[in-house]
């Protein structure tokens, strides 16, 4: 059978066509202390810098052996982007955001007018064009960025959960101006070489928002933002965070080419739900990845390639701490696998 | 109006999550001569189990939880004053919530404020990532108080720090002065009861009767 170099794998993967093997790759942020003392690119610093935000993105590939390059390794740069206040990470953690910046319809309007190529996300996208001018032949080059429901909920706080049930005008209106941004900044780091795009929405959850308010103010955002990744020739996954199980139907509507699901859902029953959407998952990051041997890591990864996954990866991000032999057992279980 | 005319119409605002509408029932029932104590035993309380029954069921979200606790606190406003006439203290009491470990998932302490502020509990969220030093400070801010901490625990090593957020309240002699409960996906019955906590829950309705079921006590 033709062998195919991990770019054009993962691409026939997502896509549903047959494939010579599992493509092994992380969907979820990739950063780890241990990858990090390999490649001298230590976190805060591999989110603020380029250079060092592609060097441990590429340990990825270099140490983990996972084949593909991701970046970046947080959620909170489209949120600092806009000025919301940011708790700083560490060495282990990673940032979080602690302020919002978005009350009322006149908030949106003060910020409209942005300059793309400032601050964090731009920092993204340089550390795409770094990683894409030495890989990207080869390996795919994997963008993530925040979903737009959860960037509104970072902007307005939580009040957000109670403005999209009261307030539908606003509600409308943010989640308008969170999508045009995700679709500018996607098309950037396409633009810069990314090829896969990764949409975290984690609040996104119809676990947390009910079917109807998830029709409403998510699938429509998802499928702009899917849309102008497919013109592009982007392949799309989206990962939403829970026991999104009873969302799964209504999460690929939007047209997304697969779904990220974490830990707490059934791989196999959600296999069931969808029509067409590629499933990706879901070794636990903490109770297995991070928690256990590399010989658990390898029975629980059997247990789900045998329940069917069409692509075996960590359920959410990986946890900084979590052990290099660990993954390795992952990406080898992966690597061994045959459809 | 009769006086269970009164109380229907505020079980209902609360239900419904109109906002306005507790406020206008709770004047209307102290105005027909009802207590702060029957208004909140006969209308609110009853109310709030509808709400979190609803939530287990899956018939409503977090938007609309949201928005009867929002309801819920108007209606305290009102109550207040006859509150502190009949020294009936701080309606459910004060809930401290927190994440003890940084981490997106903040899921389930987000329900959990929620639905303990739907159940009269007014809710001081110190959000994730918390300290135990700023948790006994705020526990020593409100001494005197009915307290009840709510921690949520994603994962192992957080949970691990909720055994010292017990010592610590022991050190500062403050244990006794709040009720505890700890929650998140990793916490067993048999972890609360190694440590010393008084309560845990599988989910945030549960959550809501645990919390009430302490504070009472
Ligand atoms: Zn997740």
């Amino acid at each position: 059978m033709v062998e195919y170099t991990p770019k054009e794998r993962l691409a026939r993967a997502l896509k549903g066509q047959p494939v010579d093997r599992m493509p092994a790759v992380s969907f979820t942020q990739t950063g780890t202390v241990e990858q990090m003392e390999a490649s001298g690119a230590f976190w805060p610093e591999a989110n603020e810098d380029a250079q060092k935000m592609a060097a441990l993105a590429e340990a990825g590939h270099t140490v983990v052996g996972f084949e593909a390059v991701r970046v970046p390794f947080d959620i909170t740069a489209e949120a600092e982007f806009f000025g919301c206040k940011i708790k700083a990470g560490t060495r282990e953690q990673q940032p979080s955001v602690v302020g919002h910046v978005i009350k009322e319809t006149a908030d949106i309007e003060k910020l409209s007018g942005y300059d793309i190529n400032k601050g964090r996300i731009s920092v993204v996208c340089d550390a795409i064009k770094i990683l894409a001018d030495k890989y990207g032949k080869e390996l795919p080059i994997m963008g993530s960025m925040i979903g737009p429901f959860s960037l509104a909920q970072h902007l307005n706080g939580d009040d957000w959960f109670m403005n999209i049930f009261t307030d539908e005008a606003f509600g409308q209106a943010l989640i308008d101006f969170t999508t045009d941004f995700n679709i500018a900044y996607a098309k950037k780091m396409a633009e810069n070489g990314a090829d896969t795009m990764v949409i975290i929405d984690p609040t996104a959850s119809a676990q947390l928002i009910g079917a109807q308010f998830y029709e409403k103010f998510v699938v429509p955002y998802h499928r702009r933002i899917v849309n102008a990744m497919k013109e592009l020739g982007v392949a799309t996954v989206l990962h939403i965070c829970g026991d999104t199980t009873q969302g799964l139907a209504l999460m690929e509507v939007c047209g997304v080419d697969a779904i990220s699901v974490d830990q707490s859902v059934n791989v196999a029953t959600a296999m069931d739900k969808v029509d067409r959407a590629i499933i990706i998952g879901n070794l636990d990051p903490v109770n297995v990845l991070w928690n256990k041997t590399p010989e658990v890591v390898r029975q629980k990864s059997k247990e789900v390639l045998d329940a069917g996954v069409p692509i075996l990866a960590p359920g959410c991000g990986i946890v900084s701490k979590t052990p290099t032999e660990n993954l390795r057992a992952m990406v080898e279980m992966i690597k061994e696998h045959r459809y | 109006m009769a006086n269970q005319e009164i109380i229907d119409k505020l079980k209902n605002a609360l239900v419904n999550q109109d906002i306005n509408g507790t406020v206008e029932a709770t004047k209307e029932a102290l105005a027909a001569g009802m207590t702060a104590n029957d208004i909140i035993n006969n209308a609110l309380a009853p109310g709030m189990k509808i709400i979190g029954d609803k939530f287990e069921v899956a018939e409503i979200y977090l938007p609309q939880i949201m928005m009867s606790a929002k309801a819920m606190n108007n209606a305290m406003e009102v109550l207040r004053p006859a509150m502190e006439k009949e020294k009936i203290g701080e309606g459910s009491g004060i809930a401290i919530t927190f994440v003890q470990e940084g981490d997106i998932h903040d899921i389930g302490h987000r329900l959990v404020s929620t639905m303990l502020g739907a159940n009269g509990f007014k809710i001081i969220d110190l959000g994730v990532d918390v300290s135990n030093e700023t948790i006994i400070e705020e526990v020593k801010k409100n001494k005197g108080k009915k307290v009840l901490l709510a921690g949520s625990a994603l994962m192992t090593t957080s949970m691990m720090s909720q055994k010292d957020t017990i010592v610590a309240l022991k050190e500062e002699g403050l244990r006794d002065s709040v009720k505890v409960m700890f929650g998140g996906a990793p916490v067993t019955k048999q972890w609360i009861t190694e440590i010393g906590a008084d309560g845990t829950a599988e989910n945030a309705a549960e959550a809501a009767r645990v919390a009430l079921d302490l504070t009472r006590k």
